[in-house]
């Protein structure tokens, strides 16, 4: 081509104008391998969004609703309490519940209700200057036994049924109609006997990590970020917890729990690696440390070029017992799983006995129990190797909030937004440390006893 | 288009298929290597996928695409920041003239001519002599200087021209030589 007289801009622009050149059929590949990426992203991300929306929704309905249907057991409980000193005199026949005025008429029993029944330790004596006094406490078991047979069972207290300065609780007796309203509340609840849970649960996560100090540029942050992202993880858990008070519970616990990062092969170019020239392996430079090969049956293919660029992962990973070598393509997750064992508080907002709402933190130690590295394809997990210098045993922290729902008197079900941080780094040799953390939902379902 | 913007991969296959070629070789030109081109044409056409719902019709698709390569392979160069700043006064207009250019010079030629140039000034001779953007878009594009940009276009021509005149050189004394 001729391009006399030209500028040398026209001359290079009118030169290139046409020119065209078909990229390799393996752009494609990856486009489409991107774009399947990027789509399970998506989804995660919208998963995690809709089930946090979820359960906030759960939680601030469940607080409305429940709050506003909270009811006390001392206001609507048919049985008064006596507490302190008995007075000479008690009778409210206006605070009796209509529902048991006039129904107990026997001879050998007071037709007056519980709550003008004396204690053991008061005079027997029916009239005392004319007026009522309190009856002998036998007789409130006669009451509230005849009361039993006509609205519900009575349940025996161990001792003391009734003495003075003692509380009659609500939940002696029971009635169709009172047996909703006793279990309600808080005060209802500390008094039983049944303070231990053990629970089982699934937890959804979205792990990634924050990096600290460093050398690779001013900011190694943005640095890695530009090619590793954070994986999604399923794991299981069990805990025991103990309810301190009505509304303070104690938890421990073993959970499974799956930190890590992803290398985007899409990314591939920023990838910081190095080459044995002998045995034709790569180390991959990853913000958690250095991947370190041992797969036999997949290797990096040397594609060093002129400028003593390494090979790169994606175009390169060839796999040995292919008959011919072909490339593969995937992205390289860095999976580390730890047995967490958290030691969380659990604090009732809204302390209802079907619903209640919580906050929880805490503490955890964390083991390291699993340290892989794959390369992730979209139907094929390749294990490559794993990650070099990675601590055995850290520390975080857990906070969560949910709101937990009874099935039965003593099966709960719980659904929990929980965020897990590690408060020392995975990787403390290393120019940028790394400390792992994940979002995630849980769901739990745990039995009293 | 639409079958694109729904996400249907046939569609996205088919539009690949129909502009990779012109779209790789801005690439190419932008490029230290032919990975590197690969690399920056994958990232243009995710974000081609991922935004064309975003063109509404108003002047070329081509364009449109084209901006949007250039985009990426800027976005793709300032992650690895190579731009280093420099700062030095040149004239805006020194435009250098090839006398005799040679008859022989191919597209590939070009191509390599330009992807030896130091990435600096690669860029912004694609950006000005061959996009046609101006000296203060550049700037903010680059976030460089004006007169950064300028001192870069300058350093890249007279490498250009002296490229060439080595080229020409070249194929005169082969073409002598065979003649003779």
């Amino acid at each position: 081509m001729s391009y006399r007289g030209q500028n040398i801009d026209s001359f290079f622009r009118n030169g290139l104008e046409h020119f065209q050149e078909a990229p390799p059929d393996e752009v494609w590949e990856a486009i489409i391998h991107s774009i399947n990426s990027e789509k399970r992203r998506r989804r995660l991300v919208a998963f995690l969004k809709v089930a946090a929306s979820t359960a906030a929704v759960i939680a601030v309905g469940g607080a409305m609703l429940f709050g506003i249907r909270f009811v006390s057991p001392v206001s609507e409980s048919p049985v008064s309490f006596y507490q302190g000193d008995l007075p000479d005199v008690i009778v409210q026949e206006e605070a009796i519940s209509p529902t048991f005025a006039g129904l107990i008429n026997d001879n050998d029993i007071s037709d007056r209700p519980a709550e003008t029944i004396a204690a053991s330790d008061h005079p027997e004596s029916e009239e005392e200057n004319g007026k009522p006094v309190m009856r002998e406490s036998e007789n409130l078991e006669k009451i509230a036994k005849k009361q039993a047979a006509l609205y519900g069972e009575f349940r025996d207290e161990p001792a003391g049924l009734i003495r003075q300065g003692t509380t009659l609780p609500a939940a002696n007796i029971v009635t169709p109609q009172s047996e909703k309203i006793i279990n309600r509340g808080s005060s209802a609840r500390a008094d039983r006997d049944n303070r231990f849970y053990i629970g089982f649960h699934i937890t959804s996560a979205y792990s990634y990590r924050t990096l600290k100090g460093g050398v690779f540029g001013d900011t190694p942050k943005a640095y890695f970020n530009g090619f590793e992202s954070g994986i999604g993880s399923v794991s299981p858990g069990i805990t025991f917890s103990y309810l301190l008070t009505p509304d303070i519970e104690i938890q421990i616990g073993g959970h499974l729990s799956r930190m890590g990062q992803s290398i985007r092969y899409s990314n591939k170019d920023k990838i910081i690696s190095v080459r044995d020239q002998v045995t034709n392996t790569l180390t991959i430079q990853s913000s958690t440390g250095s991947i370190a090969k041992i797969n036999p049956t997949v290797f990096f293919l040397g594609n060093t070029t002129a400028t003593g660029i390494p090979a790169k992962p994606g175009n390169t990973f060839q796999k040995v017992s292919a008959s011919s070598f072909s490339p593969i393509h995937g992205n390289i997750e860095q999976r580390f799983t730890y047995f967490q064992v958290p030691l969380t508080a659990r604090l009732y907002l809204l302390n209802n006995e079907n619903s209640r709402f919580f906050i929880s933190g805490g503490v955890s130690a964390n083991i390291l129990i699993g340290n892989e590295v794959v390369l992730q394809r979209v139907n094929e997990q390749i294990p490559i190797g794993k990650t070099v210098s990675i601590t055995d045993v850290n520390f975080g922290g857990q906070i969560s909030g949910g709101i937990e729902q009874s099935i039965t008197n003593d099966v709960y079900i719980s659904l929990e937004p929980v965020f897990n941080f590690f408060l020392s780094p995975i990787n403390p040799d290393q120019t940028v440390t790394s400390y792992p953390y994940s979002f995630g939902l849980s769901t739990m379902i745990r039995y009293r006893f | 288009m639409q079958g694109c913007a729904r996400g249907r991969k046939e569609a996205q296959e088919q539009l690949y298929r129909r502009y990779s070629g012109q779209m790789f070789a801005i690439c190419l030109r932008y490029a230290y290597s032919y990975e590197e081109a690969q690399d920056y044409l994958q990232e243009a056409f995710m974000n081609i996928f991922s935004s064309i719902y975003q063109f509404k019709g108003k002047g070329s698709f081509e364009g449109w695409m084209k901006k949007i390569v250039v985009n990426s392979v800027l976005q793709g160069i300032r992650k690895k920041r190579f731009m280093i700043p420099l700062v030095h006064d040149f004239p805006d207009n020194h435009d250098l003239y090839l006398p005799n250019a040679p008859t022989d010079l191919t597209e590939s030629d070009l191509l390599s001519m330009i992807q030896e140039l130091p990435r600096n000034y690669r860029i912004v001779f694609n950006l000005y002599a061959i996009e046609g953007y101006k000296h203060n878009e550049i700037a903010q594009m680059l976030n460089i200087s004006e007169n950064t940009s300028k001192s870069h276009l300058f350093r890249a021509r007279s490498r250009l021209q002296e490229k060439v005149n080595n080229f020409y050189t070249k194929t005169k004394g082969v073409y002598k030589s065979s003649v003779l």
